[in-house]
């Protein structure tokens, strides 16, 4: 077992791994930078090294400085988190050869799984069910259009080398596709260097599934079902729940199955997360895999009884999967999680400063991972993401009243918080009805805007 | 000497107004420097126990409680890194810190006399020590010209970003 980790990572989840490492009864070393002097990740680690001033790339993506202070420290292993180097597979090289264990799949997994195109074509071979997609670069407009008609319109172009919306475009119809993809040429050529670009069936109302995994380092492999993530805002997830009202049990251990071959074939170890489109007849198309831990793994852990963050940790310290999960994974009760952000619940501006009042909901079903406190400031150079607030119920209906209700309880005072945008979520009607798609949220902040106009 | 009796020993020499204090038990040292009243800084330096060649830096925020068993509280206006910046007494001393985290060395090798020592005269650009990271020697520089005032940390002591390592008096 490891004697102590270095946590490279802030904010909540840095704090879940300090706790994780704490009941393990491994020390934990948080880095930092200048702006989380006095974060509670600092305030609860055993030791804790400054790397750098508040900028990511000169502190927390600053990899010989995280390396530097695993060093110093002499840690046996480094726990990534999600985001910063947690998908990194040069940082995790690194780590290797510089006898650190990381904490998650091997590199070339990682950098598989990493290239959308590439993660496609391993998938489908495996039998994973994947959106009709180009198998490949689409060269020219002619091109497009015959794979467009015989996949069926609508499509989508995407650039191949690179996301956030930038090389992309959304073809309703033979028309439009012409000047649709050459202008997404353009865009793609301007952002990432390369114009190339594939396509993809599109799915007009999807919705979000993801499946957690769990591998050991052995061979062996397991799913833990399935989270629903479509309540997003610009790709932001806002609510996530588990299980979906939309997966049937035939569904889950069917698309289970197909999974556990995948990752093990491939090889994978440690936690991950495969997500899909699910379409308006309720069939699930693979769109990419997460290999680190992610931010909603609270719903999970909830209703299976399963710690990931320390399942992570003895993984990585060679546990079988049988001893991990002492038992088979079993499901119980609904679990919904609320994103809650400094940031302002309409304009949806960030909100940076210091927290003058906190009262953080408790009693029964409710659990809430956060790195916030009383006169904590929240520094202007990170992610908004300031507390998870997760709900569980026996059911769907009573994770929404205790969820409804903790909202109600949770009081931050001194910033912004989407809170209020929440408790709008919890109490819509068709949220309640579990009827929504990841369109959900511009539907539901239109309205609005209208009004202001009229 | 936990936190509470590492403050009472403060609060001691506040009350008595002990400029400097200095206490060695077992591998556990203590050096307590005062600045002026205007300053009221007071300043703590632990060296921690070294363990098989390898030390760690507990480091704590100036607002809370800190972790066991090594404590650098520090208050508001000290970084929490190492001492000595604060000391009011030297106002016009430059304070050179470490760019990045590493190990500390004094000499170009082992056995070698250190690149400077106290009272030398240094010139900017001038080599002041190596901070070794991930197996590499850095240099780093005097970024003003001037005289070695100070000395913050020892040979062969992790140092973090920030860490305080010289005090030049500018001439």
């Amino acid at each position: 077992m490891f004697n102590k980790i270095l946590v490279a990572n802030r904010g909540e989840i840095a704090l879940r791994i300090i706790c994780a490492c704490k009941e393990l009864g491994i020390r934990a070393v948080a880095i930092y930078s200048e702006a989380d002097r006095n974060s509670l990740h600092v305030r609860f680690a055993d030791e804790a090294i400054c790397i750098g001033p508040p900028r990511l790339n000169e502190s927390y993506l600053n990899i010989p400085a995280v390396i530097s202070a695993a060093e110093i420290a002499n840690v046996d292993a480094i726990h990534p988190g999600y985001g910063l180097l947690s998908e990194n597979a040069n940082f995790a090289e690194v780590c290797d050869s510089c006898g650190l264990k990381f904490i998650g799949p091997p590199p070339e997994v990682m950098r598989l799984m990493g290239e959308k195109e590439k993660a496609r074509a391993t998938m489908k071979k495996e039998g994973v069910p994947i959106l009709p997609g180009s198998d490949g670069i689409v060269s020219s407009a002619e091109e497009a259009q015959e794979w467009a008609r015989s996949v069926g319109f609508p499509v989508i172009v995407k650039a191949s080398a690179g996301g956030g919306g930038r090389g992309m475009r959304v073809i309703r119809g033979e028309d439009e596709l012409p000047n649709l993809f050459h202008a997404a040429q353009s865009e793609a050529a301007a952002a990432f260097g390369n114009g190339d670009l594939y396509m993809e069936k599109f799915i007009e109302r999807p919705r979000h599934i993801e499946f957690q995994m769990l591998a050991d380092e052995h061979g062996n492999v397991t799913s833990l079902g399935e989270r629903e993530c479509s309540i997003q805002r610009r790709h932001q997830k806002l609510v996530e729940e588990a299980p979906s009202v939309k997966v049937t049990p035939e569904l889950r251990e069917r698309i289970g199955g197909i999974l556990v071959k995948s990752l093990a074939d491939l090889g994978y170890m440690n936690a991950g997360t495969v997500e899909f489109l699910m379409d308006e007849d309720s069939s699930l198309h693979f769109i990419e895999m997460n290999t680190r831990i992610q931010v909603e793994h609270p719903v999970t852990e909830v209703t299976t009884d399963v710690d990931l963050v320390k399942s992570q940790i003895l993984i990585a310290a060679g546990e079988k999967l049988s001893s991990v999960l002492t038992e088979p994974v079993y499901f119980r009760g609904h679990a919904i999680e609320c994103r809650i952000n400094a940031e302002h619940p309409e304009r949806f501006t960030p909100s940076a400063g210091k927290i003058t009042a906190l009262n953080i909901p408790g009693g029964t079903g409710i659990r809430v991972d956060t790195a916030a406190y009383t006169e904590g400031v929240i520094p202007p150079y990170y992610d908004s993401l300031i507390a998870k607030l997760v709900a569980r119920g026996r059911d769907r209906a009573e994770a929404i009243s205790r969820m409804s209700r903790a909202l109600e309880m949770f009081v931050v005072e001194g910033i912004y918080t989407s809170i209020p945008l929440h408790q709008r979520i919890v109490h819509d009607d068709d949220f309640r009805a579990g009827n929504f798609d990841t369109k959900f949220m511009e539907r539901f902040l239109a309205p609005k805007e209208d009004a202001a106009k009229s | 000497m936990n936190q509470k009796e590492i403050k009472e020993l403060i609060e001691f020499l506040v009350e008595k107004d002990i400029a400097e204090f200095e206490l060695e038990r077992g591998d556990m040292k203590i050096h307590i420097k005062r600045g002026t009243a205007a300053h009221s800084t007071s300043v703590v330096q632990v060296a921690p126990a070294l363990v098989s060649g390898a030390t760690s830096i507990p480091l704590m925020p100036p607002v809370v409680a800190s972790p066991a068993p090594v404590a650098v509280p520090a208050t508001a206006a000290a970084t929490p890194s190492s001492g000595g910046p604060e000391a009011a007494e030297e106002t016009d001393l430059f304070i050179v810190k470490s760019p990045i985290v590493g190990t500390f060395y004094e000499a170009p090798s082992p056995g070698a006399p250190p690149f400077v020592r106290i009272g030398d005269g240094v010139k900017e650009g001038q080599v002041l020590c190596l901070i070794e990271a991930m197996k590499l020697m850095n240099e780093i520089e005097a970024e003003v010209s001037g005289e070695i005032a100070k000395q913050f940390v020892s040979n062969n002591t992790p140092v973090e970003y920030g860490t305080a390592l010289f005090g030049i008096r500018r001439k």
